[in-house]
């Protein structure tokens, strides 16, 4: 049966209401509706009964018109839903998902909280510390959905990103195929970040989707990006790519360019010969494709670039140069993605360049620059080992300046041999190892450590590359070893480096003191942010003990005060006499001004915990009051002066009650 | 009375005011903030002191002796129980050692205000008084409220016959003012749907939509329902003579709100009442300006399904105890329930909570409805009447879930033997639907779904919105 007029009739009661009913009896749409509905009014008494209250919307003895088409309107309303069909006969199919996901009984507010917090900083700390059990929570299809959601609201937040990307390394299987069904094409807004996450785990393997997208002019232009971006994860999109190219412009054009520039084939040389005519012509807009490209045409470019800087800083006099023009340290990442001979020789000369023209007021933030490019090199091109050679022969060339590079590659390939090489190496080019080693963290998730390949705000395993299961004896024998700070062979080289690298008024003790404290703070840093496994850390606490015990009363530093905090215990009790009273030693000698406001209380308090007579703790108190009553008086002095002081009286007061 | 050992993880969280005043609690237990713990010898009383920010520590107790624990502390906290007697809760979860003590004067004290005042309350003097008194006051309240409701049929027909564009800038004043006005005949439900067609008349008068204006028209309609019924309720009950509150939706429906004594008095509870939840959420409530903690349950022996509802207006948000999941079973000694006919509204005063048996799931999947054909019709007609709620929760068994091939939406269908009915979202459960889509073939297999049945106007279907799956494993919440 149709019932067609029915609804027809509803809705015209809807308009009618809406419009006004002052003059229903001129509202012929109505009265044609109701007319329509006549026949189906004998189908049924509800029917009827609606027929008839409608038709006496039109008497003009009906005083309260308004009150009637409201009950017409109610009925319909009852009548829509009584007549409302339930049953789907749409053809279906069974699920296909992998049965991995997993419902957990986890509170609303639980489970909400979460959700909300990945966008907040330190999000990812939340799942970094979550155990293997906890971590299966993301599994939950709510949480799951609830990301999707979010990825579906454009939320842009690099937080976010770090934590979507980390549970798709974790879930990919179970997780890829459900965030590509939920990509939604329909929103012109769409910024293509699930393309991009997608892509950042499974790399080639998910190409024809990429393709997919690429191609389809429909889509919009956020997802197209981003599928663009991830045809570089194959050679075999090339044809794609330059067919894309010719017919493409704008945003979707640039990024093209990027991915040839990636994917570096012969074919896309035409471009970079365009972008390259002449140094006068080049524009800076281009550099980002230049520094990407590992083509021939891009590396022969990039060399003749930087000689060209360098001549045009030598021929201007010191006082000219301005870095905001001229800067040479952001001008090397031209070289990216370049290995040869003659990038090598181009590297070495800017070294000689800048160490005979000074550019760098601090070569060791130059060194670092080229160490962090050629770090990078090896994680974005991990197959190719022409870049690992490079580091090599540059390592031969110039050891102060490529040792991070050459211990990160080492500490990468095989652990073992890098802790052995580094064994030899003299002090300055050792405290290089142990910034680098400052990297290595410990994830719960998979109980594997890890070292970040770039040095930013986040230990996460999106940024970093995995080591090993727990950490090896000769990481702690290199670390505890204190040889170096004895055997004058060393000494010798270490003063020989020094004066190489411009640290010429550093005397070999204050860089002695400056190792002590870079592995003191290696200790302090790992154990106050969780980076060693639960087993490793009783391990790290008595190689950590070793090493302060054996080298805090010569060369002291606050980190030792951390770490007794954290554990660190002495053979001897003698051994804790002094060691406090040592770091505030230092820095009175050195400057009174570095006795910064929490110092007082650190010394102070350390000194409370040790394990200590009273006696023996009011003479270590004692000690320091006497010290800082003979050096020269500034605020922050008289100011722990004040403090240690009212704290002795006030201790030996409460010791006599 | 209760004991400490009712004490359980749960029973912290849901004594808690919010979730954040738990993790407080936790870390004072954690860092051994109190100084002091101990017992009454009956067990009847816990009590520490615990340290605070000042000189003095604070005198932390929970009191068992009555129905309900009572929680007190002399910290300057608003919140009830404060995170001090969370505290001191969790250092007895952790088995820490509590000395056994004397009970202070002070809690002896107040244990005898509170007994005296119970005295008072169930005297059979001091119950007449309160009838007499409160039977003078409601017949004058009703009163007040039928002259209210001619105020507000007033507005309705004054919308109906000059049309929804007629709440222009200058009209609007004179209906806000109306709307005002309202408050002062004890009717606020229909004051708040006036409030509200006022402001969507507004926006759609700069913005016309279609579907806003049905929405409208809907609201006048529901208005109009409330005045016609409402009245009729009103003058028969002053007829009579009998007026004070029965069990009828209308009293809900103008405004009125129920005490358990006066659902206990009307014989609206149930004894020894098992229930456990199937879902909880938390809902926006755009009219009132709230967020509302809703729950559906279910009663193990009768597969009643009920729902719970903790309204916290945004206002007075940090006072509020803050609901949550909760997965124990649920025994009552006196389960209280609104008038009304599916999905009634419990509320109770205690409840012992314990871990639900594996057989339960089982018997929960023996509640559902025999057919989609019988849920739907259970729910059309309760969905028909103008004042009821737009979707109604049913318990329904299905053979599989599966998906809609060749459809734009790849929508998800329930299947029981020869029916079918179409999963689609709706505005309380806005993302379950999808939930369901993610979900591996093992939990779309010979399941009961608890979800909510709906009408959608626009496509003139019945649609199940899914709110929860069980299985003989558990339940699985979709939201």
């Amino acid at each position: 049966m149709d019932i067609t007029p029915f609804y027809e009739l509803k809705n015209r009661l809807y308009y009618t209401a809406s419009a006004g009913c002052s003059t229903i009896n001129e509202d012929f749409r109505l009265k044609r509706a109701v007319e329509n509905f006549k026949p189906l009014s004998a189908v049924n008494k509800p029917f009827t009964k609606l027929y008839m209250m409608c038709e006496n919307l039109f008497k003009t003895d009906s005083k309260n018109v308004a009150s009637e088409l409201s009950e017409c309107i109610a009925l319909a309303d009852a009548l829509a839903v009584v007549q409302g069909t339930y049953n789907d006969a749409s053809e279906t199919e069974k699920s296909k998902n992998n049965i991995r996901l997993k419902p957990f009984n986890l509170p609303y507010s639980e489970y909400h909280s979460m959700i909300e917090s990945i966008q907040k900083p330190n999000s990812y700390m939340i799942f970094n510390n979550l155990n293997a059990n906890q971590i299966k929570f993301v599994l939950d299809p709510r949480m799951i959905m609830g990301f999707i959601e979010k990825i579906k609201k454009n939320t842009n937040s690099e937080y976010f990103e770090t934590f979507i990307t980390f549970i798709l390394k974790m879930y990919g299987n179970e997780l890829i195929p459900l965030f590509k069904n939920n990509i939604n094409l329909d929103d012109p807004k769409n910024n293509g970040n699930t393309v991009k996450y997608v892509s950042s785990v499974a790399g080639a393997d998910e190409n024809e989707w990429y393709m997919e997208l690429a191609k389809n002019e429909n889509n919009p232009v956020g997802v197209r990006v981003s599928a663009i971006k991830a045809l570089a994860f194959s050679c075999d999109n090339v044809d794609l790519l330059m067919e894309l190219y010719h017919t493409e412009k704008g945003k979707i054009k640039n990024t093209i360019i990027e991915s040839l520039a990636i994917l570096s084939p012969p074919e896309a040389d035409e471009i970079w010969k365009k972008m390259t005519v002449s140094l006068e012509k080049f524009k800076s807009i281009n550099f980002k494709y230049i520094s990407l490209s590992k083509s021939d045409v891009c590396k022969k470019f990039a060399i003749e670039y930087i000689y060209d800087h360098m001549e045009q800083i030598s021929k201007m006099k010191k006082s000219e140069y301005d870095k905001s023009k001229l800067n040479l340290i952001e001008d090397i990442e031209i070289l990216n993605n370049k290995t040869g001979d003659d990038i090598e020789e181009c590297i070495m000369k800017i070294m000689e360049f800048s160490d005979s023209n000074k550019i760098f007021i601090r070569k060791s933030y130059a060194y670092n620059c080229f160490s962090n490019m050629l770090i990078n090199n090896i994680e974005t091109h991990p197959n190719d080992k022409s870049y690992k050679n490079m580091i090599n022969n540059l390592y031969e060339k110039n050891p102060d300046a490529f040792c991070r590079a050459e211990f990160y590659t080492n500490l990468r390939d095989n652990p073992k041999k890098a802790f052995e090489d580094a064994e030899k190496l003299p002090l300055q080019q050792r405290s290089e190892t142990i910034d680098i080693l400052r990297n290595i963290w410990y994830s719960n998730a998979d109980n594997m450590y890890y070292i970040r390949t770039t040095v930013d705000y986040s230990f996460s395993r999106l940024n970093s590359v995995p080591l090993f299961e727990s950490l090896p004896e000769c990481m702690l024998d290199f670390l505890k070893n204190t040889e170096i700070l004895e055997k004058s062979v060393f000494a010798e080289k270490a003063e020989i480096v020094l004066e190489n690298i411009g640290i010429k008024n550093k005397s070999i003790y204050d860089a002695k003191c400056n190792y002590c404290n870079y592995v003191s703070g290696f200790f302090h840093t790992g154990l106050s942010n969780n980076h060693f496994s639960p087993c490793d850390r009783e391990r790290i606490i008595k190689c950590a003990s070793e090493f302060i015990f054996a080298t805090a009363h010569k060369y002291p530093n606050i980190s030792n005060v951390y770490l007794i905090q954290h554990g660190c215990k002495a053979e001897n009790p003698e051994q804790y006499k002094d060691i406090a009273y040592n770091v505030i030693k230092s820095y009175i000698q050195e400057t009174s001004k570095s006795i910064h406001s929490y110092t007082p209380y650190t010394a102070i308090g350390i000194i409370d915990t040790l394990p200590l007579t009273d006696n023996e703790k009011i003479s270590e108190w004692e000690k320091i009051q006497k010290l800082l009553q003979s050096c020269k008086k500034n605020q922050y002095v008289s100011y722990f002066l004040q403090s240690i002081t009212a704290y002795i009286k006030a201790y030996k007061n409460n010791n006599n009650a | 009375m209760s004991s400490p050992e009712i004490i359980t993880e749960e029973f912290i969280r849901s004594s808690a005011a919010n979730t954040s005043a738990v993790s407080n609690g936790k870390k004072i237990s954690n860092s051994g903030d109190f100084v002091k713990l101990s017992r009454s010898e009956d067990n009847s009383l816990i009590f520490g002191e615990c340290k605070g920010s000042g000189k003095n520590p604070y005198y932390t107790s929970v009191d068992f002796s009555g129905d309900n624990p009572v929680f007190r502390c002399s910290c300057p906290s608003r919140q009830i129980p404060c995170k001090h007697c969370l505290g001191l809760m969790f250092d007895w979860l952790a088995k820490k050692t509590f000395d056994v003590q004397d009970i202070p004067e002070d809690i002896l004290r107040k244990r005898e205000k509170i007994a005296k005042k119970e005295e008072n309350k169930t005297s059979p003097e001091a119950i007449e008084k309160k009838k007499k008194s409160n039977k003078s006051a409601v017949t004058k309240k009703l009163k007040k409220q039928l002259e209210g409701l001619n105020l507000v049929e007033n507005f309705v027909n004054d919308i109906f016959e000059r049309g929804i564009s007629s709440v222009n800038a200058t009209s609007s004043a004179q209906y806000e003012s109306l709307a005002k006005q309202i408050g002062d005949y004890y009717l606020p439900e229909p004051q708040t749907i006036i409030k509200q067609i006022i402001n969507s008349a507004k926006t759609i008068s700069s913005n016309p939509n279609d579907n806003e204006i049905n929405k409208i028209v809907s609201l006048c309609v529901r208005l109009s329902s409330t005045i016609k019924k409402s009245r009729e309720y009103i003058n028969s009950k002053l007829e009579s003579g009998e007026v004070l509150p029965e069990d009828n939706i209308l009293y809900e429906a103008m405004g009125g709100i129920w005490k358990l004594t006066q659902l206990k008095e009307l014989g609206l509870f149930k004894e020894n009442a098992e229930i456990i939840q199937l879902s909880f959420t938390v809902l926006f409530d755009e009219i009132h300006k709230s967020e509302v903690d809703f729950a559906y349950w279910i009663d193990i022996d009768s597969g009643e399904i009920s729902k719970t509802l903790n309204i916290r207006p945004l206002k007075a948000m940090n006072h509020i105890k803050e609901e949550d999941s909760v997965f124990g079973l649920h025994k009552i000694k006196e389960l209280c329930h609104y008038p009304g006919g599916i999905n009634k509204r419990i509320r109770w005063d205690s409840a012992e909570i314990c871990q639900p048996d594996s057989s339960i799931y089982k018997i929960i999947m023996s509640k559902a409805e025999n057919s989609i054909g019988d849920a739907v019709k259970k729910a059309k007609n309760e969905l028909k009447n103008t004042l009821s709620k737009d979707a109604t929760a049913m318990l329904i068994p299905f053979d599989s879930i599966e998906f809609a091939v060749n459809s734009d939406d790849n929508h998800c269908i329930l299947k029981y033997k020869s029916e079918t009915i179409t999963l689609k979202s709706n505005e309380n459960y806005p993302d379950t639907a999808n939930v369901v889509s993610i979900l591996g073939n093992d939990m779309l297999n010979n399941g009961t779904m608890l979800g909510e049945i709906f009408y959608d106007a626009e496509t003139r279907k019945i649609y199940l919105c899914p709110v929860s799956i069980i299985n003989e494993n558990g339940i699985i919440r979709l939201c």
